[in-house]
């Protein structure tokens, strides 16, 4: 049982890896797709969005009902202006958490979180981006 | 009977004692490496992330790619979230070129001097960073030390 879980332990890790970093570079390519010519406003994917990116990576390794999707930003959704950053920038800060179950032993304990996070940068824009 | 009562005793005594010594011995052992190596698994997992951040990063804004304030930015944002703390390492942001001449041979110099009038220049980014996890157990005989420092780095092309 054990080389079983620690196996699954790496499946869902790889899986949450590859659709972590893909959901949000695609959120990011995304948002530099729709820069207007000027290149400070954007119609920027949703919160929704980024859910749907991530579940078409991810949704045939994890129960998705499962994963909570989180960003750097709360209250303005999933983008956040960096100012400061050189050249100043808009980016995503996607983190994924997952309560692990070891497969056979339901009662062994409430689980490991597992926890990734992902950063991309809106590109194609001059500073930051209104979304 | 009294023989009979005793020696019952005895077997249940002698079980408990074979539980707690192969508890002590190899379940407890176990059970706590196969905690730590997921926590390992996981950490090198974020720190792959964390060098795929920076590598998209750098493709996408070759001008910036070795900027320190935004690798900080990019890095400060996976912290916030990380189980496990990711640090930058010597060498990160690290900008290389090479000259390449299209010949047959298709030669390469490298270094910053300015790429000869027939030679086009390209210009690398490295980036490395690192973590470190504290184990239950140590495990020095085989590699295993407490605290583990685990390491991600590569170098991408961004012009």
């Amino acid at each position: 049982m054990a080389i079983v879980n620690l196996g699954d332990v790496g499946l869902v890790l790889g899986a949450m890896q590859r659709a972590v970093e893909g959901a949000s570079r695609q959120a990011a390519v995304t948002a530099a797709a729709n820069l207007t010519s000027n290149g400070t406003k954007s119609t920027c994917p949703t919160t929704a969005d980024v859910q749907g990116y991530f579940s078409n990576y991810a949704a045939s390794v994890l129960p998705l009902s499962a994963v909570a999707l989180s960003y750097g930003s709360a209250s303005s959704g999933p983008w956040i202006n960096d100012a400061a950053a050189s050249p100043a920038g808009t980016y995503i800060a996607l983190t994924a958490t997952y309560v692990w179950q070891p497969i056979g032993l339901p009662k062994l304990g409430s689980g490991l979180t597992l926890k990734l996070t992902s950063v991309a940068f809106v590109t194609g824009s001059s500073a930051t981006v209104t979304c | 009977m009294l023989k009979r009562r005793w020696s019952g005793l005895g077997r249940r005594a002698s079980a408990s004692v074979e539980f707690a010594l192969i508890s002590l011995f190899f379940l407890i052992p176990l059970f706590a490496g196969g905690a730590d190596f997921v926590e390992i698994m996981s950490t090198q997992a974020q720190l792959n992330t964390a060098l795929q951040s920076l590598y998209y990063f750098g493709y996408t804004n070759p001008t910036a790619a070795s900027d320190s304030a935004s690798i900080t930015t990019i890095i400060n944002a996976i912290n916030a979230n990380a189980v496990h703390q990711v640090a930058t390492a010597t060498g990160n942001g690290t900008v290389t070129y090479t000259c390449v001449t299209t010949t047959v041979t298709n030669a390469n110099t490298t270094g910053v001097a300015p790429c000869t009038s027939a030679q086009t220049r390209q210009t690398f980014v490295s980036y490395s960073l690192t973590s470190s996890v504290s184990l239950t157990m140590s495990l020095a005989t085989i590699g295993l030390h407490n605290p583990l420092s685990l390491a991600a780095s590569g170098k991408v092309q961004v012009q």
